[in-house]
């Protein structure tokens, strides 16, 4: 459940997620990865039961809230079945 | 549920055994949660599940509190309509196959399989048994 937020590198924000698999399919993290693409990079990796969601070149300003509303977004995807 | 507030990381994290709380009454509460602060899933060792509520602005302890006592009782909640549903699915099943029924035109209810009944396998009203010569034969000649 570890969220990284290193922002020290000039106008290029960067955060890490983990995310289990079992509340956050692949299916609902590419729904998310989608509406989010304008706001930040994103990429996915695999660790285990867990999705490493990694974060960069996230949209000044709105770097600090993207990973948490990417998260409540892949659930609402998870939810709905989309 | 047990629940340890993290204030300086403005968030509460509830610890929920999955044998009280299926894991489909979690996510339903989870969702219900959305709009009011950040909500992350994780599965935990020995069938727990632990639900982080993250504020979406700087929030009091005893918000959080409140927040997580708050999502205890919608869990229960979510649970009580899990258990209805289930011992009801049966009769509205029955009520909504009535009710697809009793929308069906009068009439038109086994009209088909009825017309399909008076046929005999023998009767022939295309004509297509009638073999060739004895439709065109004399035509031909």
């Amino acid at each position: 459940m570890a969220t990284k937020n290193n922002s020290r590198l000039a106008g290029e924000a960067k955060a890490t997620l983990r995310l289990d698999l079992a509340f956050y399919p692949r299916q609902a993290l590419d729904r998310a990865r989608e509406a989010f693409s304008k706001l930040a990079d994103i990429e996915f990796s695999k660790e285990g039961s867990k999705t490493i969601v990694n974060f960069s070149h996230m949209r000044t300003g709105v770097a600090a809230k993207v990973p948490d509303e990417f998260t409540n977004f892949a659930l609402a995807c998870t939810v709905s079945g989309q | 549920m047990d629940t340890r507030i993290e204030a300086v990381k403005n968030r509460v994290l509830c610890e929920i055994d999955e044998k009280v709380f299926p894991r489909g009454v979690v996510v339903s509460t989870a969702y219900l949660f959305l709009e009011r602060c950040y909500v992350r899933l994780e599965s935990a060792p020995k069938g727990r599940i632990v639900v982080q509520l993250k504020g979406k602005r700087k929030t009091a302890k005893a918000r959080l509190q409140t927040l997580a006592d708050e999502f205890g009782n919608e869990l229960m909640h979510q649970l009580m309509r899990d258990q209805v549903a289930e011992k009801t699915n049966g009769l509205r099943e029955i009520l909504v196959g009535r009710a697809l029924l009793s929308a069906v035109p009068a009439g038109e209810e086994g009209s088909l399989a009825e017309s399909e009944e008076e046929q005999d396998y023998l009767d022939d009203p295309l004509g297509i048994a009638v073999p060739w010569e004895e439709k065109y034969g004399d035509e031909e000649q």
